[in-house]
C-alpha cells in the first residue's frame, strides 16, 4: 500500500465508522464508486474494529495517570476535562483543564485535593483559601473563577490559568537588568500590599508561585497556605505540616521557629527573592533540598546572610550591589520582624527611592553618602560638582585644621583629627565607590581620590607612629593605582602613576606586615602588601616588564603561602591569593611565547598552572558551591589543558593529549556543577561552550574524533549564537561565535569534507568581517580573520575540480 | 512537532542514538541527559520486577510512569516542553516493552520455564491479548504511511495519553486525534490478524 492510498481509505473508513448497517454499506460503496481496490481495502479495514487496543490504551492511561495524579486526567470536573497536571504542592494537584463541550477554547488551572490527605483539617482550610481568593481581584493575582465538589467529595477551584515562567527565570533568561528586576519585582509587591490590605498574608512567596507571562506580567499563584488576618479567625499558629511545606529558601525566621506569622513575614519572603533575582543566589545555603528542621533553624533563624554584593559571582554585578541594595536587602531579611520593612508598602519604597536615585532608608544619611546620591541624579555635571564638593569639604578640613593648630586643649584637637580622618576616608570609600560607574566619572574619581589622599598624607604625618592610620593610607594608595591604571577596570590609562601609587603602597605597609614585629601576626598589612604586589604585577604584565610582573608575583605568592602556613580564618582567602599569583606568574612567563619559541619558558609556564591546580582543589573540597571557586577550578584546568596539545611543536605526546582531554573534562564537569547553582550565568554558560571547543580544537591538532570534535563545535556554536544573540553589541560574544565555526570548519575540513567546512568558514568571515570594520585596531580579531581566510583558501584548493 | 524519529530501531544504542541526533539540533543538554534518564527508566522497571508484587498487576507500568514523571519535574534538565517531553517518553515506554516481550518469548522458546516476572509488565496488553511484538511491527509499517497518525497511536497504546493529552502534545484538535486512532487502531487489528 502507498501512502496515498492509505490516506483515501482513511478518510472514507473515518467517514463510514458514524454510521450502522445498511447506511455505512451505502455510504462505502458511494464514496469508493468503481474503485474496487479502495472498496476492497476499505471493507476490510471496516471489518476489524480494534476494541481492544481502545481497552488496552485506557487501560495505559489509567496507570498513566495513576502515577501522574489522582488517574483524573481526562476525566470531567463541572464543566471543564482535566488535560495534564501542570504542579503539585502539599495539598493537591493543579491541573490544566479546558472547557469539556468545547464552546470556546479556554484554558483555566484546577486545583484538586489529593486523595487521601481530605481530612477535615485541610478540606477546612481549602475552603478558606476559596474564600480568600474570592475576594482577591487585582491584575497581578490569579483570579479565582469558580469552586466545588467533585462528586467524590474533594474540593477544587477553578482559577485563571497562567501560562508563564517562574519570576527567577523570566529575568535570567531576558537577561533583565537590575533596573529592570527591581521594577518586576515592585509589580509582585504592589500586588501582595493589595493582599495585605485585604488582611491575607501569603505565606509562600516563592519562584513557583510568582509566574510572569510573555508580555512581562507577574502573576501571584497559590495562596495555598495563607490564612485570614481577620480577627474573628483563630490564632495563628504554625503546624507541623506547615513547617514541613514551607519552602526553605524563602522561610522566614519565624515561620521555622513556629512563632506568630505576619505581613512582615512576607517582607522576609520577598527580601529573599530579591536577593535571588538581584544576586543569581539566594541567601542562605543548604546541605540539600529538604534540609533536617535542625539545619532549617541554624541556618534560616541563626545564620546571617552574606552580602548580596558579596555572594554575586559577577563582579560588574557585585560592584552595582554594593552599598544601598546590600542595605535594602539586608533590612527586609532581618531575623528580628520588628527590625524588618514594617511592611511591603515601605519595602516598595525604598526600592523607588533607590531607583530614583534619592538616599534610601535603609542606609544611615552620612555626608558622603548623600553626596554620592546628588552627584548620581545629576550624571551630567559629575566632574564640576565633584570639584565644588572637594573645595566645600577641602574647606572644611583646612577650617579644622587651623583649628586644631589654633587650638591647644588636646581633647579637642583629637576629636578634629577624627572628623578628618573619617571626613577623608568616607570621601574615599562611599563617595568614591558611589559615582565609580558613572560614565565619564574617571577624571571625578581621580579628583576625589588624592584629594582625599592628600589629607590622609598629612595625617600620617602628623601621627607617624599610628599603625591603623598607615593601613588606611595604604589602601588609599590601593586605590588611586587602580583609578590610574588597574587592567580590565575603567582607568585613566595612567600605568606609570599606577606602579608610583602601589609601590608607596607597598613602602607603607611594608615595615607593618613583618611578621616578627608585633601582635595579631600582622594578617591586615600582610594582605595589603600582597594585594599591592599582585596589582604592581598586573600592570607590569600589561606594560611588558615580564620579569619585574614575576618577581613582584613571586613577593605575594610568598606572602599568601606564609599567610596559609600560620593557619587562621582566612585560609580560603590566601588560597585564591595564591592561586591568582601562580596564574599571573604562568602568564608572565608564558606572555609573548608564541609558537613555543622557548621550551624552557613554557614548561616553567605550565609549572604554575600545574601548582594551582591542587590550590583550587582544596577551594573546592572546602566549598564545594562556590560559583567562584568552581570556575577558579576550572579556570586553572582549561589554563593547563590549553598548554598541552601541540604536538606539532613539543612532539607528538599522547600522554599530553591524554591529559588535555582528562583536563577539558574536569573543566566541563566543574562548570556544569556551577551551572546547576546559576543557570542563569551567562559567563558560566560562555565558558562551557568555550571548553567544548577547546576540546574540539585539541583534538582537531591530534586529528583523532573529528566526529565528535565536530559534534561538540555544534553544541558549543548553539550557546554561543543564543548569547550572541542576546547581546548583539557584545563583540566578544561574536568573536566567539566565529571562532566556533571557524574550530567546526577545521574538524570537517580534516574529515575531508570540503564543501561543509568552506560553509563555516564563510560563516566565521560573514562575523569577523563586519567586525574589525568596528574595531580595526583588535589583534584577535584580525588574527582569526586571517586564518578563516587562509583555511578557506586551503578548501578551495582541494575542492577545486582539477 | 515530533518526527518519526526513530524508525527501526535495532538496538537500545541505536535507539538512544537516534532519539539524541534528534534531539541534538533540538536541545543540546536534553540529548546528554538522554542515556541517564533511559537507564534510570529501565533499572526502576527492572528494579520493580524483582521485588514481585502479583496483587498489582499494574504497578510495573506505574512505576515507569513514576519515573519518568520523577525525572521531568528534575530541575537539571532543561525539558523543553511537555509535548517533546511525553513524545520521548512515549518511545522510551514503547521500546521497552518491546524489549521485555522478546525477552520472554525468547525464554518461552529456549526452555519452556514458567512465566516470569516480566510477564507483569505487560499486562496491560496480555490482558487483552494484545501481542506486543506484532503491534511494534505494524506500528512500524504505519509509521511509513502516515508518520503523524502512527505517531498517535504511540502516544496512546504506548504512551498512555489521553485522547486530550495527545491533542495536547501534538497541537492538533481532539476531534482529530479520535478520528486518526479509530482508523489506526482498526488498521493495527487489521494488520494483526492478516499476519497471524
Amino acid at each position: 500500500m502507498t501512502p496515498e492510498t492509505w490516506q483515501r481509505v482513511k478518510v472514507v473508513v473515518a467517514d463510514a465508522t458514524d454510521l450502522d448497517g445498511d447506511e455505512r454499506a451505502q455510504f462505502v460503496s458511494r464514496a469508493c464508486a468503481d474503485d474496487t481496490a479502495l472498496r476492497r481495502e476499505v471493507e476490510s479495514v471496516l471489518a476489524h474494529a480494534g476494541e481492544r487496543f481502545e481497552r488496552a490504551a485506557d487501560a495505559m492511561s489509567k496507570v498513566a495517570g495513576a502515577a501522574e495524579g489522582n488517574g483524573l486526567a481526562g476525566i470531567r470536573i463541572g464543566a471543564y476535562e482535566l488535560v495534564r497536571e501542570i504542579g503539585r504542592g502539599g495539598m493537591g494537584a493543579v491541573y490544566l483543564a479546558r472547557r469539556a463541550d468545547q464552546e470556546y477554547n479556554k484554558e483555566v488551572a484546577i486545583k484538586l485535593l489529593k486523595r487521601g490527605t481530605d481530612t477535615d483539617e485541610v478540606l477546612r482550610r481549602f475552603r478558606a483559601e476559596r474564600e480568600i481568593l474570592a475576594r482577591l481581584e487585582h491584575p497581578n493575582i490569579a483570579q479565582l473563577l469558580d469552586g466545588g465538589t467533585t462528586q467524590d467529595g474533594l474540593p477544587y477551584f477553578v482559577m485563571e490559568y497562567v501560562a508563564g515562567a517562574r519570576i527567577t527565570d523570566f529575568c535570567f533568561a531576558s537577561n533583565l537588568s537590575i533596573h529592570q528586576r527591581i521594577q518586576l519585582f515592585l509589580k509582585v509587591c504592589a500586588a501582595l500590599q493589595f493582599a495585605h490590605q485585604n488582611l491575607v498574608v501569603h505565606r509562600d512567596i516563592k519562584p513557583a508561585n510568582i509566574l510572569v507571562t510573555a508580555d512581562g506580567e507577574p502573576k501571584l499563584l497559590d495562596f495555598g497556605i495563607a490564612k485570614l488576618l481577620d480577627p474573628s479567625d483563630e490564632p495563628v499558629d504554625i503546624t507541623v505540616a506547615e513547617r514541613q511545606r514551607l519552602t526553605p529558601a524563602y522561610a522566614s525566621p519565624e515561620q521555622v521557629r513556629g512563632q506568630p506569622i505576619t505581613t512582615v513575614s512576607d517582607v522576609y519572603a520577598l527580601g529573599a527573592l530579591l536577593y535571588e533575582l538581584l544576586a543569581g543566589v539566594g541567601p542562605h545555603r543548604f546541605s540539600n533540598v529538604h534540609p533536617a528542621p535542625a539545619e532549617l533553624l541554624r541556618v534560616i533563624a541563626h545564620g546571617e546572610p552574606a552580602r548580596p554584593s558579596v555572594a554575586a559571582a559577577d563582579p560588574q554585578r557585585r560592584h552595582r550591589l554594593r552599598g544601598d541594595l546590600d542595605r535594602i536587602l539586608l533590612k527586609a531579611l532581618r531575623k528580628e520582624p520588628a527590625e524588618r520593612y514594617r511592611g511591603v508598602g515601605s519595602f516598595a519604597e525604598d526600592l523607588r527611592r533607590y531607583l530614583e536615585g534619592l538616599p534610601v532608608r535603609a542606609r544611615p544619611a552620612t555626608f558622603g553618602y548623600r553626596a554620592g546620591k546628588f552627584l548620581g541624579r545629576n550624571k551630567s555635571g559629575v566632574a564640576i560638582a565633584a570639584v565644588l564638593v572637594i573645595g566645600g569639604i577641602a574647606g572644611t578640613v583646612m577650617m579644622l585644621m587651623s583649628a586644631r593648630q589654633a587650638e591647644l586643649q588636646a581633647k579637642r584637637a583629637e576629636r578634629h583629627f577624627k572628623d578628618v580622618r573619617q571626613l577623608a576616608n568616607s570621601f574615599l570609600f562611599e563617595f568614591h565607590d558611589a559615582i565609580a560607574t558613572l560614565p565619564g566619572a574617571t577624571a571625578a574619581r581621580q579628583l576625589v581620590v588624592s584629594r582625599a589622599l592628600e589629607y590622609l598624607d598629612k595625617l600620617a604625618r602628623e601621627a607617624s607612629g599610628e599603625r591603623a592610620l598607615q593601613l588606611e593610607l595604604a589602601a588609599a594608595y590601593l586605590k588611586i593605582g587602580d583609578v590610574q591604571g588597574k587592567p580590565y577596570t575603567p582607568n585613566l590609562g595612567d600605568s606609570a602613576g599606577a606602579v608610583r601609587s602601589y609601590q608607596k603602597a607597598a613602602e607603607i605597609v611594608a615595615p607593618l606586615a613583618r611578621t616578627e614585629s608585633s601582635a595579631a601576626r600582622n594578617t591586615d598589612a600582610r594582605r595589603l602588601l600582597s594585594t599591592a604586589y599582585i596589582s604592581l604585577a598586573a600592570v607590569q604584565a600589561r606594560t611588558n616588564e615580564l620579569d619585574a610582573a614575576l618577581a613582584n608575583n613571586e613577593r605575594a605568592l610568598r606572602i599568601g603561602e606564609q599567610l596559609l602556613t600560620d593557619g587562621g580564618a582566612h585560609a580560603d582567602e590566601w588560597r585564591r591569593l595564591l592561586i591568582s599569583c601562580h596564574t599571573g606568574m604562568g602568564d608572565a612567563i608564558q606572555a609573548g611565547n608564541h609558537q613555543l619559541r622557548d621550551l624552557n619558558r613554557y614548561r616553567a609556564a605550565v609549572e604554575h598552572y600545574r601548582r594551582a591546580l591542587p590550590i583550587a582543589e582544596q577551594l573546592i573540597a572546602a566549598n564545594p558551591h562556590s560559583v567562584p571557586d568552581l570556575v577558579g577550578l576550572a579556570k586553572a584546568c582549561a589554563r593547563i589543558a590549553g598548554m598541552l596539545p601541540p604536538l606539532d611543536v613539543a612532539g607528538a605526546d599522547p600522554v599530553h593529549f591524554r591529559e588535555a582531554m582528562a583536563l577539558h573534562d574536569r573543566n566541563l564537569e566543574l562548570l556544569r556543577a556551577a551551572m546547576k547553582h546559576e543557570p542563569g550565568n551567562s559567563q558560566v554558560r560562555r565558558n562551557i561552550a568555550g571548553a567544548l571547543i577547546a576540546k574540539a580544537y585539541a583534538r582537531c591538532v591530534a586529528a583523532t574524533d573529528l566526529e565528535q570534535a565536530a559534534a561538540d563545535c555544534d553544541r558549543a556554536i548553539q550557546i554561543f549564537d543564543r548569547l550572541a544573540a542576546a547581546d548583539s553589541l557584545n563583540a566578544e560574544a561574536q568573536q566567539d561565535l566565529s571562532y566556533g565555526h571557524y574550530v567546526k570548519g577545521w574538524a570537517h575540513q580534516l574529515r575531508g569534507e570540503q564543501p561543509r567546512a568552506a560553509e563555516h568558514y564563510h560563516a566565521s568571515l560573514a562575523i569577523l568581517e563586519p567586525l574589525i570594520q568596528r574595531h580595526p585596531g583588535n589583534i584577535e580579531t584580525s588574527y582569526d580573520l586571517e586564518q578563516a581566510r587562509r583555511r578557506l583558501a586551503e578548501t578551495d584548493a582541494a575542492g577545486a575540480p582539477r | 512537532m515530533l518526527p518519526a524519529m526513530v524508525a527501526n530501531p535495532q538496538s537500545d544504542r541505536e535507539f538512544l542514538e537516534q532519539t539524541a541526533r534528534w534531539l541534538a539540533a533540538e536541545n543540546a543538554e536534553l540529548a546528554e541527559a538522554l542515556p541517564r534518564v533511559y537507564d534510570e527508566l529501565r533499572s526502576l522497571a527492572n528494579g520493580y520486577l524483582r521485588r514481585e508484587r502479583p496483587d498489582h498487576t499494574l504497578q510495573p507500568t506505574a512505576l515507569v510512569h513514576e519515573a519518568y514523571l520523577r525525572l521531568r519535574t528534575q530541575r537539571n534538565v532543561d525539558w523543553n516542553n511537555q509535548a517533546q517531553f511525553l513524545g520521548i517518553a512515549a518511545k522510551m515506554m514503547r521500546r521497552i516493552l518491546v524489549n521485555h516481550a522478546e525477552k520472554r518469548d525468547a525464554q518461552k522458546r529456549g526452555s519452556g520455564a514458567t512465566h516470569v516476572n516480566l510477564d507483569t509488565a505487560l499486562a496491560v496488553f496480555d490482558r487483552e491479548a494484545i501481542p506486543t511484538l506484532d503491534v511494534n511491527r505494524a506500528l512500524m509499517q504505519l509509521e511509513a504511511l502516515d508518520a503523524r497518525q502512527a505517531q498517535i497511536a504511540e502516544l496512546r497504546f504506548f504512551g498512555g495519553l489521553t485522547v486530550p493529552q495527545t491533542a495536547e502534545v501534538l497541537g492538533i484538535s481532539p476531534a482529530t486525534v479520535k478520528r486518526e486512532w479509530t482508523t489506526a487502531r482498526m488498521w493495527l487489528e487489521r494488520e494483526i490478524t492478516r499476519n497471524s
